[in-house]
């Protein structure tokens, strides 16, 4: 009762500080006063099968396995029915969901990628699984404390995590002994990572293919223990401005800069036809180095088995550092489970059921062996499944071990915004600005800052906060 | 005297009653969101369906004014307009110059020259995709592939989209332009021939002045269409693209402002300002070009 209290009161501030307090609160404390959200006696006490709709959005082996997993809990019990529904893009699924809340047919639980979980808050759409969580006495164990921080605001468990992954990078051993490289000591750092590729490069091997996905900004920043935006990135009071534009940023920036002015990178966008294109390079030789998510191991190593690529001998490394000597760590990406506030106290009883069961020990080995997400747990990795996988294949569990070394800090924790999608692409644009028009690194960082900066005020005034 | 006013009351009673229905129409479908939309641009939105909008007053149009996403959107739309009208009205004159000679078959290629209006949009964009296609595209057989390609490359997507607006007002502008020249008084041109006009001097002091009311036309017609263009930039470009920013013109701004940014009051204000615009280069082209255009007298 009185973690229910701390959780409902933490819930509180951060709702108290938004457009409309007191209808908002007095609704709420209605609703819960009469039947308390999540209740396990509420899935207890309903007649027959409780079924629940779930939006999700992963796609080929990924959404294979998330099938496989549904089946198998609604297989195992009688309670309760997950009826998956398949979305297109995670971006689409937030559009998609935004429309929904005007029609009203919102689905019982939605998966949403990291970056929306400020903006899943502001819809005040959800309940948080903080109240899931005490309501059945859950207790967290061995998950794994950096992965939930992230969907923790204000010491609040908003969403839960489900499919988590780092970015890593992909290099080619072969590329890397043709061009006089010890190809068991890929680049740690962003210093070495430019004269790497200016090294492959020059020796015909094809330099960096570089993906311009402002996620890796942010983890270049976390490496170094820098915040992404102000507020404790947001954790502690909602962000009002990125906090990027210092050494850090400008260190990752002038790294950037360095590789263009060497010739020894090739840029993509993050959307549209050619979104693959730093991955697909590095298969046909292109690149010899790239970087990208942990969740795409499953898919690459597909494509190496059907003998395509003959040259290439994909090695797996941390993403590098920011600096030699940088102490913070990688924060997790990857998408949360949301459970909604309209949904009837057993649905959203039923909705936590299946989120427990999706992030048990068990299923979480099954699931990252099938995809290349990592296990949650202490206790799955040190499953025999996983110690099989990651001794026959150690690339998966390099972003386990990212998402587990450093510091537990709001920097590693990772930045909430809620118009992250649009602060994303201010970065982008400034990251490309230094490929295409050849912009100095400090005026493209400084841009990227004041450019967020005013996406994030604007946001924050549309709620009625500015 | 007495019957005289009944008719005419009866006159002006029909005459109501026929307008009635379309006025109908246009009160429902036209003036009453118009209205709406005054007052929508005086409320300011929250990002997610179902919160409370609060009035702000005149501040959101002084600050949709003053930002810098508007400021290029602006630019990029007169960018646009300046590219896609000029050249449709002067390729529609000479498609037409060369197709109002009297030869055998020439109706085949009045027919060809005015297809691209009867083209749909979606069609025409998705062909002009192909061609520009970084990989199997015409371009890069052609040895031109600038990179980023050309259609998320900010330099060249807003001209890119341009040309494939000029192609579809090219059949428009031709049949303006046709009608023009078919209804150009004949002796005219024959007595400048007489005094012994060249062709420069004919084209220059005879046709142009008495083709002016259709240039005219053309002109507004044109900026009106320009100004109006869409499925081009929502086909191949998409809000996502690298390129956005440099494409996103008034009217896509206005879209994605209240689909993608569920921004109705942005909205409001964006589309407020397109009509303004619209209204004063229409006003502005009656008041000064008028006095240049040269109407034929019967």
């Amino acid at each position: 009762m009185n973690r229910t209290r701390t959780a409902s009161l933490a819930l509180a501030a951060v709702l108290g500080a938004s457009v409309i307090p007191a209808a908002a609160l007095g609704s709420m404390a209605a609703s819960a006063a009469s039947t308390p959200a999540c209740s396990p006696k509420a899935l207890s006490s309903s007649k027959g099968p409780v079924t629940i709709n779930f939006w999700e959005s992963m796609p080929r082996a990924n959404g294979e396995a998330m099938v496989a997993l549904t089946k198998k809990f609604n297989a195992s019990q009688k309670k309760v029915h997950v009826n998956l529904v398949v979305q297109t893009t995670y971006q689409e699924t937030f559009q998609k969901y935004r429309s929904a809340l005007t029609t009203g047919n919102v689905p019982d639980l939605t998966m949403l990628e990291d970056i929306e979980t400020q903006g899943a808050v502001d819809t005040q759409s959800f309940i948080p699984v903080q109240t899931c969580m005490n309501a059945a006495g859950f207790k967290t164990g061995d998950l794994l404390p950096r992965v939930l921080a992230y969907w923790k605001i204000n010491k609040v468990q908003w969403g839960m995590p489900f499919g988590v992954s780092g970015p890593v990078l992909y290099y080619n051993k072969k590329a890397f002994t043709a061009a006089g490289l010890n190809p068991s000591k890929p680049p740690t750092n962003l210093s070495a990572l430019v004269s790497t590729a200016k090294t492959l490069k020059t020796k015909g091997q094809g330099g960096m293919g570089m993906v311009l996905d402002p996620w890796h900004f942010e983890t270049w920043l976390a490496t170094g223990n820098t915040l992404f935006a102000n507020n404790n990135n947001g954790r502690t009071k909602r962000a009002t401005a990125t906090a990027f534009n210092n050494s850090t940023g400008l260190t990752v920036f002038n790294a950037l800069a360095q590789m263009k002015k060497d010739g020894s990178v090739q840029t993509n966008s993050i959307d549209g036809a050619g979104r693959y294109d730093n991955l697909l390079g590095t298969g046909s030789g292109k690149f010899s180095m790239t970087i990208d998510t942990s969740a795409a191991l499953g898919t690459i190593d597909q494509l190496l088995a059907t003998g395509q690529y003959p040259n290439v001998d994909v090695g797996v490394a941390p993403i590098p550092a920011v600096t030699a000597n940088a102490k913070g760590g990688v924060p997790p990406g990857g998408n949360g489970l949301w459970i909604s506030k309209r949904s009837t106290p057993a649905k959203q009883a039923a909705a936590w059921q299946y989120i427990a069961y999706l992030d048990s020990a068990t299923s979480q080995a099954a699931w990252s062996a099938a995809t290349g997400y990592i296990p949650l747990r202490t206790s799955a990795a040190n499953s025999p499944t996983i110690k099989a996988l990651w001794a026959k294949n150690p690339g998966y569990s390099v972003a386990y071990k990212e998402l587990t070394t450093g510091p537990q800090n709001y920097a590693t924790a990772g930045a909430v915004v809620g118009p992250f999608d649009d602060v994303n692409t201010a970065v982008a644009n400034a990251e490309a600005s230094l490929f295409v028009s050849g912009t100095a690194p400090k005026t493209a960082l400084s841009q990227a800052q004041a450019n967020a900066t005013k996406i994030i005020q604007a946001y924050n005034q549309r709620l009625g906060l500015g | 005297m007495r019957s005289l006013a009944v008719r005419r009351r009866r006159e002006w009673a029909l005459a109501y009653a026929l307008v009635i229905p379309a006025l109908v129409i246009f009160a429902v479908f036209t003036f009453y969101p118009f209205i709406q939309n005054f007052k929508l641009a005086l409320y300011q939105n929250p990002p997610y369906p179902g919160l409370p909008s609060h009035f702000v007053g005149l501040s959101q149009v002084t600050s949709t004014l003053t930002s810098t996403s508007f400021l290029q959107s602006l630019e990029s739309t007169f960018e646009f307009v300046l590219l896609v009208v000029p050249i449709g009205l002067f390729g529609g004159l000479m498609l037409a110059l060369a197709a109002h000679k009297k030869l055998k078959g020439m109706a085949i290629y009045q027919v060809i020259f005015s297809s691209t209006v009867v083209s749909s949009v979606a069609v025409a964009a998705v062909v002009f995709g192909t061609l520009m296609d970084p990989v199997v595209g015409l371009l890069p057989w052609l040895g031109l592939n600038p990179h980023p390609a050309i259609l998320s490359n900010p330099t060249w997507a807003l001209p890119a989209v341009a040309v494939i607006a000029i192609w579809q007002f090219l059949g428009l502008s031709f049949i303006i332009m046709t009608a023009g020249l078919q209804s150009m008084p004949e002796e005219v041109l024959e007595a400048a021939r007489l005094d012994g006009a060249r062709a420069p001097t004919m084209f220059f002091r005879v046709t142009i002045p008495l083709l002016s009311p259709t240039i005219f036309f053309g002109l507004v017609i044109g900026t009106i269409y320009a100004f109006q263009s869409f499925g081009q930039i929502d086909i191949l470009i998409g809000p996502q693209n690298a390129a956005f920013t440099h494409t996103n013109v008034l009217l896509y701004y206005v879209y994605t402002a209240l689909s993608v940014q569920n921004n109705p009051g942005l909205a409001a204000v964006l589309s407020i300002v397109l009509f303004v615009i619209l209204l004063s280069v229409t006003l502005l082209q009656f008041r000064f070009l008028e006095r240049r255009v040269h109407y034929a007298s019967n």
